[in-house]
């Protein structure tokens, strides 16, 4: 008796041993107070004793942030002598706006497999503050937060008038690279510029960089100098705006500007384009409602087709199905009818003599014999040949053979679909 | 039989484009192109602006509108009349060559389309007009249910047509595609141009989002939601943010060309 409670007390603890899981979700922010643009790391830790590989993780919207790509980790811990295994999931976020925000909470979901039940658990909400930036921002300010360096370059060193060169001014550091835009130009007004879509490279995870090219045009020959770019940054770490110039470039234009009277065009140095010959007509960009009507037109005719394709079957069928039967096939029908009340061994001579009877009848030729009756059906199609043939035989040797009621009705009912066939086929 | 033939006169005559040339037109045509001959863009903007907003939908003046504010140095302005001439004429030389010699000014990244969307427009708008891929389309699209017509009628030529009438649907199928992202573009994410020099970019529809960058004139961005007096829109390489409609033009789709 006490080794079965033993026994019983074992199988119910067994469970609990084996699936005992033990699973945290938690969030963390690198900096619960960033400065407006201030890039901070928001993190979900789950620990979890179950296989965590395909673990779901359900963020918050993050309103009011921008959100940076994201990078997920996946680890063993042993803790007090148990193996966890550890999800972790890093957002690198800066503020839109100031003010107070919460965080809803972050939900994971471990999926069902056929070896653990899944689970879903979700964290606390997380609180977080955004400080505005101090309010005496410089002139040269450009929405950056972080810690920035500058740098510029240009290309060709030497241009000939009227051609253009390409001016890059490049940041590059650690911060909002989304928010910054361009440092301001110093050129001379004459000069004709063209700002050129920025390029942003975050190739590497630690030092990214964004680059503003610009074409210029300048309007002047000899030896040019592009002055010193300003650039001004708050550096949260100092609390302070910093501001940091580039060095002055010098570049060499060659050769002369062409000067033009009449029909110059006002981009330097170049020849005025050609204008086409106008007619004044005028065409359409997209096609007028009633060629959209016409769409239908194609599949209503082919509707139209096949209704009456439809509608037109069954009338010419119908006339093949109600045909009257003719007189011969009428005559045999009865025979074979009346045959049904005879023993089985004169159901098969009538249903013999019936199949003579009705070829010579309905050939109108002299038929006593099956041999004779394959030589008349001999226009007819060769599985038809071949079923009546198939009915003479049996009815031959079934006349002297043991056969039952059951095998002479079947053969009843064959005989009388194989005539049928016969008689829709002649007609 | 009559009157179905009165039916489809009326049908063909409401799909040809029928607009008579007024002497008015060719007046201002003419004065345009010898304002722009003597270097007087301004005047030769204004006559052809003029021609335009009367109505005259004509590649070539798009076209010529486009060089003389190419000529003028508005890169915006200039790009947004290519784009309108490329709706005409979207095989000519002379309209690509300084399409792209005015992208290359902005250096407007065309490779990196991810917006599937655009790269079917990108991909066609240089090949054939909506006009013409609606034409083209509708004769495989007709073919088709001909085939269609016969496979049903004729049983003896089934075999036969059962390859025509697959690779019939298969063509229709592409050019319903690209006819469809076609005109879905035009009408659900109008394609824009920025036509001031520096527009600023914010993360909502108002002043008070944050600022997230500049687009420059000449940008070329696609409308996706309004807002007041805010448009929400999408480049090709799926950025996307909140510009104020005063800094850009849409590209028209209707019959006058009249943003």
């Amino acid at each position: 008796m006490i080794r079965y409670l033993v026994i019983i007390l074992l199988i119910l603890t067994t469970p609990v041993f084996t699936y005992a899981q033990e699973n945290a979700v938690s969030v963390s922010l690198s900096n619960p107070q960033p400065y407006l643009g201030e890039l901070f790391t928001y993190t979900v830790s789950f620990t979890s004793t179950l296989d965590i590989t395909n673990t779901q993780v359900q963020l918050p919207p993050f309103i009011g942030f921008a959100q940076q790509p994201t990078q997920t980790r996946l680890s063993t811990e042993t803790i007090n002598g148990t193996s966890y295994n550890v999800f972790k999931q890093e957002i690198t976020l800066y503020g839109n706006r100031d003010g107070d925000f919460v965080f809803e909470p972050a939900i994971i979901i471990v999926p069902d497999t056929p070896f653990q039940a899944g689970i879903t658990v979700q964290s606390n909400p997380t609180t977080i503050t955004v400080v505005p930036l101090p309010a005496d921002k410089p002139d040269t300010f450009t929405n950056a937060v972080g810690q920035f360096d500058i740098s510029v370059s240009l290309e060709p060193p030497i241009i000939q008038a009227g051609d253009p060169n390409l001016f890059s001014i490049t940041i590059t550091g650690s911060g909002n690279f989304d928010q910054i835009t361009s440092p301001q130009l110093r050129l001379p007004d004459t000069w004709e510029v063209l700002p050129r879509p920025a390029l942003f490279d975050d190739s590497s995870q630690r030092v990214q960089s964004k680059t503003f090219p610009y074409q210029i045009f300048p309007d002047q020959t000899g030896n040019v100098t592009i002055p010193a770019i300003i650039f001004t940054f708050f550096d949260p770490l100092v609390a302070s705006y910093k501001t940091i110039t580039s060095q002055d470039i010098a570049f060499t234009v060659d050769g002369e500007f062409i000067v033009q009277d009449q029909g110059s065009s006002n981009r330097a140095g170049t020849r005025q384009l050609p204008l086409k010959p106008m007619s004044g007509q005028s065409s359409t960009i997209l096609p007028a409602t009633g060629f959209w009507i016409l769409w239908g037109v194609p599949p209503l005719v082919v509707l139209i087709i096949s209704l009456v394709q439809f509608v037109s079957r069954p009338r010419q069928e119908q006339p093949r199905r109600t045909r009257k039967q003719s007189r011969v096939l009428q005559t045999a029908i009865v025979q074979l009818t009346q045959a049904q009340q005879q023993s089985p061994n004169q159901i098969y001579s009538i249903v013999e003599q019936t199949i003579i009877q009705y070829i010579a009848e309905a050939y109108r030729q002299e038929v006593s014999s099956a041999k004779q009756v394959m030589t008349v059906i001999s226009d007819l199609p060769e599985i038809l040949q071949e079923r009546t043939y198939a009915c003479l035989e049996q009815a031959q040797s079934g006349q002297y053979a043991p056969v039952t009621q059951d095998d002479a009705n079947k053969l009843l009912r064959r005989t009388y679909k194989t005539l049928h066939l016969i008689e829709e086929e002649r007609s | 039989m009559t009157r179905l033939k009165l039916v489809l006169l009326f049908i063909i005559i409401g799909c040809l484009p029928i607009f008579p040339v007024a002497s008015q037109t060719m007046e201002s045509l003419d004065n345009a192109a010898e304002a722009y001959n003597n270097g007087d863009y301004d005047n030769a903007i204004q006559f052809l602006e003029l021609t335009v907003s009367g109505g005259i939908n004509n590649g070539d003046i798009f076209y010529n509108l486009g060089n003389a504010y190419y000529e003028k140095g508005d890169i915006g302005k200039a790009l947004l009349n290519y784009r309108r001439a490329m709706q005409l004429i979207p095989r000519d030389l002379d309209l690509n060559i300084q399409m792209a010699r005015t992208r290359s000014l902005q250096a407007i990244v065309q490779t990196d389309t991810t917006h599937w969307l655009i790269f079917i427009e990108q991909a066609t708008e240089t090949i054939i007009t909506i006009m013409e891929l609606s034409i083209i389309t509708f004769i495989t699209w007709s073919l088709f249910w001909i085939l269609l017509a016969f496979y049903r009628l004729y049983s003896a030529w089934r075999g036969a047509l059962r390859f025509p009438l697959g690779l019939m649907f298969t063509v229709v199928l592409t050019l319903s595609v690209l006819l469809g992202a076609r005109l879905y573009i035009y009408h659900n994410m109008p394609p824009a141009i920025v036509t001031i020099d520096s527009a600023p970019v914010y993360s909502g529809p108002s002043v008070s989002y944050f600022r997230q960058y500049d687009l420059f004139s000449g940008s070329e961005i696609y409308i996706t939601d309004e807002q007041d007096e805010w448009l929400k829109f999408v480049t090709s390489t799926n950025q996307q943010g909140w510009i104020d409609i005063n800094n850009i033009t849409i590209i028209p789709l209707n019959k006058t060309g009249v943003p």
